[in-house]
């Protein structure tokens, strides 16, 4: 059985607002990373869908994904090398409290 | 068609039933990672986003190869190296601010539960064809349907065939991409020991 396409983008648009929002109101980097990978996936169920629901072929879709789960995975490498960086330096993963760049 | 065991009626509510299961349960793990006070709790809820996500690329998008590889990728790689990162910044790092300190928490035990159950209902439900992911993954023949159109199934084949061809460019830099970005993160953490 299938269902309408506009579910699926319902639901990876409500995902990507959680993300969004979990981006927003959160201090600590770990989970600003969290709320990243979670925008991400959203954007991953996006090209599964519309690969299987258009005639574009259901390879290229899948294709894409797999680039941006490998590019979400050298994301998270780089981002987490970051914050152990930040946490030898500062003494502290909290966003708030390395504003430096700020003035 | 494939023939199942329960009437198709049933069926058709059950795969409704399933659906809003699926969504409520990727989209409370995904709210409950952002807004659970401590950070090793959301990572854990992450993980069950995640897994809740591959689901959905199993059932609603049809591709098997998406599933495996999202939980390879994210449910086992990303997340273990976020916990790692929580684990070496030490015990502040693990709540935002002054949180609750417990161990577990039942919500997650039950949503281990509700993964168990989808994926038992996906089983049971697909019984007609047994070895569920074998035909897709050994399928190398293109499929017809009645009316003699091309069906461009899940098939690992045309997949890898479009990686070394037409996608070729892409995943070399990509390849370039990761090992950059291997190197870089070495170097980032590196050199703060060596400061050290």
């Amino acid at each position: 059985m299938s269902f309408d396409s506009s579910i699926f983008i319902g639901i990876a648009l409500m995902l990507f607002l959680i993300g969004f929002a979990g981006f927003i109101r959160s201090k600590s980097a770990v989970r600003m990373l969290i709320a990243i990978e979670l925008m991400l996936n959203s954007a991953n169920i996006n090209f599964a869908i519309f690969a299987l629901y258009n005639d574009i072929g259901l390879v290229t879709g899948q294709v894409a994904v797999i680039i941006s789960i490998a590019l979400a995975a050298a994301e998270a490498a780089v981002g987490l090398g970051i914050i152990l960086s930040i946490y030898r330096k500062h003494g502290t993963v909290e966003a708030t409290s390395f504003q430096s760049m700020k003035g | 068609m494939m023939a199942y065991l329960i009437p198709s009626e049933l069926f058709e509510f059950l795969n409704i039933i399933i659906l809003i299961i699926l969504v409520v349960y990727i989209l409370g793990s995904a709210f409950l990672a952002t807004h659970v006070k401590s950070v090793y709790h959301a990572v854990l809820w992450l993980v069950f986003c995640f897994l809740g996500i591959a689901l959905m690329f199993l059932l609603y998008a049809e591709s098997s190869i998406l599933f495996v590889i999202q939980i390879i990728v994210y449910a086992g790689g990303i997340t273990v190296l976020m916990l790692f990162a929580i684990t070496l910044s030490g015990r502040e790092a693990m709540y935002e601010s002054s949180g609750r300190e417990k161990l577990m928490d039942w919500r997650l035990s039950a949503a281990g539960a509700f993964l168990l159950f989808l994926i038992s209902f996906y089983t049971i439900s697909q019984v007609g064809k047994a070895f569920w992911l074998l035909p897709d993954l050994t399928t190398r023949a293109p499929f017809y349907d009645a009316q003699g159109f091309r069906i461009e199934t899940e098939v690992i084949g045309f997949l890898a065939e479009s990686i070394f061809t037409t996608h070729g460019i892409t995943i070399i830099v990509l390849g370039l991409l990761i090992l950059g970005a291997m190197l870089g993160s070495v170097y980032l953490v590196k050199k703060e020991v060596e400061d050290v």
